[in-house]
């Protein structure tokens, strides 16, 4: 398996990366680290009992991209081809479930802890009035995943991204699977403006879901809260808005809705059925 | 008798001879001479505009056209020889063909976009951050 692998690696690492137009904005020097950071208002909410929503304040940008090597903030990743209409690439990224379960404001408190009986996903009538807060559970690990990234270019607008990834530090011992589509729209209206929307899907296995938001005995000794998750799709939808406004600064504004899967949304841990992110502000390129 | 059949192939031969050298003449020879051969731009995929001197000239008069790739620049008629100046503007490296009514190729020559600042770019993987 791992000679096949290698075959395909040194097959794929012939090809040349395709040329790109230094004009476009989704084009970047190669070579070249690019840093810039985005200041505003906004949020992402945190789905669990006991969570604080995360404020988006300052958002720090960091990226490099070498002939193969690459780095885009959390994710890093050797590209083995890469055509004008799609290319594939080897990633190593940070997984970002944990991000709910930092403990942002210590003086959480225990939301509820009715009874009520459960059992491999499957929750009574009464779960809304069984919760447990974050700060009552045993502590989350931060995971890295890696894997594979593959692009897709429809057309001069359209973009189709999927990911197959696997937790490669043995955190949750999981994989999980993401398929984007995004469309680009120019506003002629407005000068030097884009509109991007996009619609995605994830898959995260039943290791994934129920290391995170699955409830036992190293969390609580209350047995009635126990929950055993199972894997599960969520769907999101977003809306992005960039418009330049000097050759350094940039409008931004972000809005993200993902509906979490019942195999998360079932947990004890978790009050809300979606994860919104808000943004609006400004962005500084370097 | 052999003697006689055999003037009457020559014969025969003789007078096929121009037909058979017209239907396989190939088209008229001509060259294009287009200067400069390179144009400089700052940086990979901004158009480079440029005043180019073009010289062509054929074995013969006839109606020709320049076409910078498929676009038609400029036609001639009954025409043998030019020497012109024209501007052109390009974004990619280019082929400029002189072509005749039948449009078949007479000449070609290629044009090069270079940049001064020679800098390979790639596309983006990844949106900026997940969570958005």
């Amino acid at each position: 398996m791992l000679r096949k692998f290698a075959f395909l690696a040194l097959f794929f690492c012939v090809q040349t990366f395709a040329q790109c137009n230094s004009q476009d904005a989704e084009c970047v020097p190669v070579g070249e680290w690019q840093l810039s950071v985005a200041v505003g208002a906004g949020v992402l909410t945190n789905p669990l009992h006991g969570g604080k929503h995360i404020p988006l304040v300052i958002i720090p940008y960091v990226s490099y991209y070498g002939d193969k090597l690459f780095l885009e903030n959390t994710t890093a990743g050797f590209t083995l081809v890469d055509k004008p209409t799609w290319n594939v690439s080897t990633v190593l990224q940070l997984n970002s479930e944990q991000a709910y379960f930092e403990r942002w404001h210590p003086n959480n408190i225990l939301v509820g802890n009715m009874q009520a009986s459960f059992i491999n996903g499957e929750i009574a009538a009464d779960s809304n009035q069984r919760s447990i807060d974050i700060s009552e559970v045993s502590k989350r690990k931060w995971a890295i995943d890696g894997g594979i990234l593959v692009n897709w270019y429809i057309n001069g607008s359209s973009q189709l991204s999927t990911e197959f990834l696997h937790d490669v530090t043995n955190v949750y011992k999981g994989s999980l699977a993401s398929f984007r589509y995004t469309k680009v729209f120019s506003l002629n209206q407005v000068q030097d403006s884009i509109l991007k929307l996009g619609f995605g899907a994830s898959w995260k296995s039943q290791q994934l879901t129920d290391y995170y938001y699955g409830i036992d005995e190293r969390d609580t000794e209350n047995a009635m809260l126990y929950y055993r998750a199972s894997s599960g799709w969520s769907q999101n939808i977003s809306l992005a808005y960039m418009k330049k406004l000097t050759s350094n600064w940039q409008l931004k504004v972000n809005i993200k809705r993902e509906f979490l899967p019942t195999a998360i949304t079932d947990s004890p841990l978790v009050k809300t059925h979606h994860v919104d992110t808000l943004f609006f502000g400004v962005k500084y390129v370097y | 008798m052999f003697i006689s059949r055999m003037n009457a192939l020559l014969i025969s031969i003789t007078a096929l001879f121009p037909l058979a050298a017209h239907s396989f003449s190939s088209p008229a020879q001509a060259t294009i001479d287009i200067k400069p051969v390179t144009c400089m731009v700052p940086e990979i995929g901004q158009p480079c505009t440029m005043t180019i001197k073009v010289i062509w000239q054929t074995n013969e008069p006839q109606d020709v056209c320049l076409r910078q790739g498929m676009t038609k620049l400029s036609c001639w008629y009954n025409q043998q020889q030019i020497e012109t100046q024209m501007q052109i503007t390009l974004e990619n490296s280019m082929t400029f063909t002189l072509v005749n009514t039948s449009g078949e190729t007479l000449a070609s020559q290629q044009i090069e976009v270079n940049a001064s600042n020679h800098h390979a770019y790639r596309r983006k993987l990844k949106s900026d951050w997940s969570l958005f």
